[in-house]
């Protein structure tokens, strides 16, 4: 995979590592993009993922594993600042703009990234995840948010112990 | 998503306000645990709701109903809730009491004081008997009318307080028209939920007095003015000149 070129400023072109997912797919990409993974990061300081190795990544396929670097290279400038204190409102806007549109997904693919923002770490996704499944559930009832997620229609013991829930807090939501 | 571990299910989870963390409760078992073993749902901040209401229309010309005093209790409530929440307060009255007495002295928050001294929550249909009324409910004030209110707030606690709360005599037949009002100290009688029994309170007044008896002149509905807010109960007391005047209980 094309890293797009950026300079990180010390050995004039940008280092590059190699992941391997787990469906043995090799990603070329920009070490500062990859070392939002708190779990690579290491790895990447000690010098390896470079030249022929790779880093392999058994936890995460080719599908999840390139929508993961998306995020990771369209983040890496800002965290490069230090969380971009200086960020113009018109960078803040379009990274904003770029969350919106990466979350619109498919269920079982925001599902995987998830796991896969928890494997290996990297903090923005996460929040940006967790928070696309609570703007998910917001303002629905019980059996709506059973329905959003894909939840199977409860049994009727479920049912029954839903609705001696539904007595205790009920009138916040209905 | 079933398959999410505990710690990605509370981090998701921990982003939702108080109402959606209350009907995720309710949408899996597995939630309900997360969520009380974490203590996630503060219900203090879960808002109260409108979802009905009693009415005491003025039924001197109306139809015979629960009518005393010439007032009959109607109650309204919203199609989604009438279901579930009765207005039929004469049916909550037990043997010992008028069955067409379920008068209304006071309310707060959702639940009501009858004035035949029962406490009922209509949304749960729950309904309790207090224990007899003093026979002097403020001390030192056999001639005044006294107005019990109920001070309750369920997001705080699930207990409620009522107090007893003198009005000015209507026929002035003491010598005490020039007498600050409201007085101070005062002493008032206190049913605490929490203990069950009647308990003497004294209280103390802050800042000046409203005015003199004689200048305070009380009618029924002032009583229905009072509120119950962050702990205090603020009772209007209007004056000739129909100023309003906050009497504050702690």
């Amino acid at each position: 995979m094309a890293a797009p070129e950026s300079g990180d400023g010390n050995n004039g072109a940008a280092r590059m590592v190699t992941l391997i997912s787990s469906d043995n797919t090799r990603f070329e990409v920009e070490a500062a993009a990859a070392s939002l993974s708190q779990t690579l990061q290491l790895t990447i300081l000690d010098g390896g993922g470079g030249g022929g190795d790779g880093i392999p990544l058994p936890n995460v396929d080719s599908a999840t594993l390139s929508k993961v670097l998306e995020y990771c290279i369209k983040h890496a400038p800002a965290a490069a600042n230090g969380g971009a204190p200086n960020a113009t409102a018109v960078d803040r806007a379009e990274l904003e703009r770029f969350d919106n549109e990466f979350v619109n997904i498919d269920q079982s693919v925001l599902y995987s990234l998830i796991m896969a923002a928890h494997n290996l770490e990297i903090e923005g996704l996460q929040s940006l995840v967790a928070k696309k499944v609570a703007d998910m559930i917001k303002g629905k009832s019980p059996m709506e948010i059973r329905r959003t997620l894909g939840f199977p229609d409860p049994t009727p013991e479920e049912q029954a112990e839903m609705n001696a829930h539904m007595l205790e807090y009920g009138w916040a939501y209905e | 998503m079933d398959l999410l571990p505990d710690e990605l299910l509370v981090d998701i989870l921990g982003r939702l306000p108080p109402c959606s963390l209350a009907a995720s409760r309710c949408a899996r078992k597995d939630w309900c645990a997360i969520i009380d073993t974490r203590r996630l749902l503060r219900a203090d901040l879960l808002p109260l709701r409108l979802d009905g209401f009693f009415c005491l229309v003025d039924a001197f010309d109306g139809p015979r109903g629960s009518c005393i005093d010439g007032y009959e209790t109607v109650f309204f409530s919203r199609p989604s809730t009438g279901r579930r929440i009765s207005g039929h307060l004469d049916l909550l009255q037990d043997d010992d009491h008028d069955p067409h007495n379920p008068w209304l002295w006071d309310h707060c928050n959702g639940l009501i004081l009858l004035f035949s001294g029962v406490i009922v929550n209509p949304a749960t249909g729950q309904f309790v008997s207090l224990p007899p009324y003093p026979e002097k409910p403020c001390v030192g004030m056999g001639r005044y009318y006294k107005h019990a209110f109920l001070a309750y707030n369920p997001i705080v606690s699930p207990h409620y307080e009522i107090v007893f709360i003198p009005s000015t005599p209507n026929i002035q037949v003491n010598n005490k028209a020039e007498s600050e009002w409201p007085p101070s100290p005062f002493t008032t009688h206190v049913f605490s939920s929490r203990k069950q029994r009647w308990e003497e309170r004294s209280f103390v007044r802050e800042g000046q007095a409203a005015g003199t008896i004689a200048e305070m002149d009380f009618d029924y509905w002032t009583s229905h003015r009072v509120v119950y807010l962050r702990g205090l109960l603020y009772v209007p007391y209007r004056n000739n000149s129909y100023h309003e005047n906050n009497f504050v209980e702690r």
